[in-house]
């Protein structure tokens, strides 16, 4: 194995589409000021071959929450503005704009060394650093600024020292960590520089849905090449005049000077480069979708904080709570990357965004007759499918979906049926406890309660349903799961399926319902892997078809790599149904779309197909090897933003039912789905692909 | 702290063993600032890096952290596949756990070929002391090494560690120079404990393999 370290990539979302319905802790209001910081600094684009060329442009550095409103759809979702004004324009109006600033300042989200007065100052001319010198140098805001510019006079060496430092190759921290735990690893830092490299193409680089990367360059054989102004200038990206920047909530036309605003959500990644042990000195790179970079120094401190904020802000809005924030704050080692990956309205299904949620007023007062009869189930599907349920109809229609009722029964029909059913789940649980011979019991008792009692109680612990010592809940999901193993003594008790129950027994509640919605998931669903070589086999071979034919840059990529074919990174998603991949609100998301069997039985492949699509470009562009691939997966891991993928997911879906001919290995993907409205099924052309002796061609069948 | 000189050389480590006996523990106990009293159950494969700081420089060993359930004979090649080294899992107050090392060592050899292993009867914490009468005779073959430890008391966790960089570095004498980030123990073992186990290990090593390991606790 080639000697040199895996920088382990950990992408989060800072600004998302779409606010979960929970609530959660920490709440903003708009025109809140995050984060202010004096004394950033921005160097000027000139090209520094050595310490004496570095200038600094000391200002001063907010970050603000704002409300977004698109000038298409009339859309809103929250943002963090970024706005930084250089100390030069600042002076001279202190006094005129005192007021109103203060007026919009919140003193609680502000740092303690920050100062009052010089938030959102519009600045309607340029003014030059002479003229400084020229006002009144006894006035009191003079001197505020004089003594304010000193430490920068003072700070000359310790900024040489940090070049210095870069042009000699030292090892730079650059990783983010929490303050309070400040354990760390150094790793070089060209090796960093390299991962935010951009790709020469302008035309591509709006298409580019993760944080962009290209293999090892000349840069790491140079240590001059290291600074951020010089990767810039090796890449020829010029940095724009901050006058020229156009943020969307600008009024006014461009303003002449070097003041710099930018609407997060409009960037396409930020990263945090860390000079020193303690994480609080260094750069903040901001790229843009036109392949433009900003780079901000902090010189003095304060990047550890911004991170925070950064963080904080990204927890808020894809619903992360403060517990699992934490969790993952404290791990000692962990790159702070910001991307927004996108799907374009081209690639989605098109009837996405037309199909509303299911209420409970459209569920009883049309989707159901008077009998209580669904007379059109497959608009029931295409509802879940698309808009989904509401969470109060869970507990109705899943029992509809996982197949415990059928769509043409009554109340009457159903209140009779679970009757018969939760007294046959009562004589399942006597024939467990009463019935088995004493050699059974031992057997039962060595292969599947050991292993049942050890799995439940590290099953959702941090679930309200399931948290706490002798929690009668976490005693119901043991009986169903060791019910489960008597009624269907050929699948038992695996592993995994007790994180596949506790969803279910959180929404249903009721034991004997819920074991049934159990069954009906375990064994007729194909979304549900049972670990088992045939069922996992299965669905790999279906999924390396769909990559080879929807994704062959990436399949180019594997084939490439021993062993990449055998999909280490998507195990985990297909045993677990993603239940460790995204938050639980969006997995039920997932979990409803799979089980409406809407257009195909295998709609879990498209997304995870959706996952690779999205989150594979730094896979393919730094040619990593198969456990490389993995842990780039994994790092993603609560990270992905869910809805995005379901989106993408359904837009490949509609791309793969319109090609004209598929693999006849593929025949099989939506047989079970039902034609819908049409009079027959999903039937495209075939094309035989060749196969092993003992296998029958799907052609030879049709 | 973590040793702030270049990682000399990267291993693979598959971990192996029945569901349940503690693997993810053992994995997540040298992790700096991470610690829970249990893990989700793994599935699939989950890789760590763990670092070691040795007196023949730092080494880091990819521990892939494996699904133990079930048989998944063409899905544990992939994760097999070009280890270097491994550790195979057992949980001491579980008899059929320790049943399937065999089955596991059998597999593991089939892909690896003749790598170093290190089989390790975790949870001794419970303190069975029956357990020990039983014996094994893997410690006789080559490159295999028996230990008994408790991940939740922090017994013996780095020995297994130890133990396999000296075989794939080929310095008998490599030693740890600067103890692994460990979480502090959540099981106190005393030193008597420790002589007690030591005691009853040592005469297990003299038995012969029993057929069948029938004790559970």
């Amino acid at each position: 194995m080639p000697i040199g370290s895996i920088i382990k990539k950990a992408s989060s979302f800072i600004l998302g589409d779409e606010r979960l319905d929970r609530k959660i802790d920490i709440a903003y209001e708009d025109n809140e000021i995050l984060f202010c910081k004096n004394n950033v600094c921005i160097h000027p684009p000139t090209i520094a071959r050595d310490e004496s060329d570095i200038l600094h442009n000391p200002g001063y550095l907010t970050c603000t929450t704002k409300t977004f409103v698109d000038q298409y759809n009339s859309a809103k979702r929250p943002t963090l503005l970024l706005t930084w004004i250089p100390n030069s324009s600042l002076c001279k109006y202190t006094n005129l704009n005192a007021d109103d600033c203060r007026g919009q300042c919140n003193p609680r989200s502000k740092s303690p060394d920050s100062r009052n007065g010089y938030c959102h100052v519009t600045i309607p001319q340029t003014i030059q650093e002479r003229d400084i010198r020229e006002e009144d140098e006894n006035a009191a805001d003079m001197q505020e600024l004089k003594n304010e510019l000193q430490p920068l006079l003072g700070g000359q060496a310790a900024s040489i020292d940090d070049l210095t430092a870069l042009l000699k190759n030292n090892p730079i921290t650059s990783v983010n960590i929490t303050i309070s735990n400040p354990q760390i690893e150094n790793s070089n830092i060209s090796q960093s520089f390299n991962c935010i490299t951009i790709r020469p193409d302008s035309n591509n680089c709006s298409d580019c849905t993760n944080g962009s990367g290209v293999g090892d360059g000349p840069a790491t054989d140079n240590p001059k090449w290291t600074t951020p102004e010089l990767l810039a200038f090796k890449h020829n990206l010029e940095f724009p005049d901050s006058g020229n920047s156009t943020p969307a909530d600008r009024q006014k036309s461009a303003m002449k000077c070097r003041h710099f605003s930018v609407d997060l959500s409009q960037m396409r990644s930020l990263r945090l480069f860390f000079n020193d042990d303690n994480c609080t000195s260094g750069q903040l790179v901001i790229a843009s979708r036109e392949s433009q970079y900003k780079i901000l120094h902090f010189h003095y401190g304060g990047l550890d904080h911004l991170a925070q904020v950064l963080h904080q802000w990204h927890c808020f809005l894809h619903n992360i709570t403060s517990e699992t924030g934490q969790d993952k704050f404290d791990l000692p080692y962990r790159h702070f990357m910001v991307c927004r990956p996108e799907v374009k309205k081209s690639e989605m299904h098109p009837d996405e965004g037309d199909v509303k949620k299911i209420t409970t007023n459209f569920f009883y007062g049309t989707l159901l007759n008077e009998k209580g009869q669904i007379e059109d189930d497959l608009l029931l599907r295409k509802c879940v499918f698309f808009g989904g349920l509401e969470k109060s109809l869970r507990k109705t229609v899943w029992p509809f979906l996982l197949k415990c009722y059928s769509f043409s029964s009554t109340f009457e029909d159903r209140a009779v049926l679970m009757d018969i059913k939760r007294q046959e789940y009562e004589e399942i649980t006597r024939k467990r406890l009463y019935s088995m011979s004493p050699e059974q019991q031992i057997h039962f008792w060595k292969t599947v309660q050991i292993v049942v009692e050890k799995d439940v109680v590290r099953t959702d612990r941090t679930n309200p349903f399931f948290c706490g010592d002798d929690n009668p809940n976490t005693e119901v999901m043991k009986n169903i799961l060791l019910n489960f193993a008597v009624y269907n003594t050929g699948m038992s008790y695996s592993q995994g399926m007790s994180d596949l129950l506790a969803p279910v027994l959180c929404e249903v509640q009721n034991e004997s319902e819920t074991f049934w919605c159990f069954v009906g998931l375990m064994q007729r669903a194909f979304f549900v892997c049972t670990p088992t070589d045939r069922d996992v086999d299965h669905n790999l071979s279906y999924l390396r078809e769909l990559i080879r034919i929807m994704l062959p840059h990436f399949y180019k990529h594997l084939e490439q790599h021993n062993d990449s074919m055998e999909l280490l990174f998507c195990h985990r998603w297909l045993l677990l149904c993603f239940k460790r991949e995204f938050t639980e609100a969006v997995v039920i998301r997932m979990w409803e779309a799979c089980w409406s069997n809407y257009l195909t039985d295998y709609f879990h492949l498209f997304l995870c197909l959706a996952i690779i699509a999205v989150y594979a470009d730094d896979v393919v562009a730094q040619n990593l090897r198969p456990d490389e691939m993995l842990l780039h997966f994994s790092s993603l891991a609560m990270y992905m933003d869910g809805q995005l993928i379901l989106r993408k997911a359904r837009g490949l879906l509609h791309q793969y039912r319109q090609l004209p001919k598929i693999p006849c290995t593929l025949s099989g993907l939506c047989k079970r789905c039902g034609p819908g409205m049409w009079d027959s099924e999903h039937r495209p052309a075939l094309e035989c692909v060749g196969h092993s002796d003992d296998e029958k061609c799907s052609l030879s069948i049709d | 702290m973590q040793p702030q000189e270049e990682v000399k050389a990267i291993f693979k480590l598959i971990l192996i063993g029945d569901g349940g006996t503690g693997k993810t523990t053992l994995v997540k106990r040298h992790l700096t600032g991470e610690f829970k009293m249990q893990y989700n159950a793994t599935l699939g494969v989950e890789v760590e890096q763990l670092l070691f700081n040795t007196n023949r420089g730092v080494f880091r060993i990819d521990v892939w952290d494996t699904a133990g359930q079930e048989r998944y004979g063409g899905l544990r090649d992939g994760y097999f596949v070009q280890s270097q080294c491994a550790i195979i899992m057992f949980d001491v107050a579980s008899s059929n756990t320790y049943n399937n090392v065999k089955r596991w060592h059998r597999d593991l050899v089939r892909v690896c070929g003749n790598i170093p292993i290190v089989i390790c009867g975790n949870k001794v914490d419970i303190m069975h002391k029956k357990t020990w009468k039983k014996g094994v005779d893997f410690d006789r073959k080559t490159n295999i090494y028996l230990i008994e430890m408790s991940a939740k008391s922090n017994y013996n966790v780095e020995k297994p560690f130890v133990y396999l960089l000296r075989k794939l570095v080929g310095d008998p004498s490599l030693q740890l120079v600067q103890s692994p980030a460990i979480q502090p123990p959540k099981v106190v073992f005393t030193d008597e404990m420790s002589r007690q186990v030591e005691s009853l290990f040592n005469e297990a090593k003299s038995k012969p393999l029993p057929t069948i390991y029938d004790i559970d606790l």
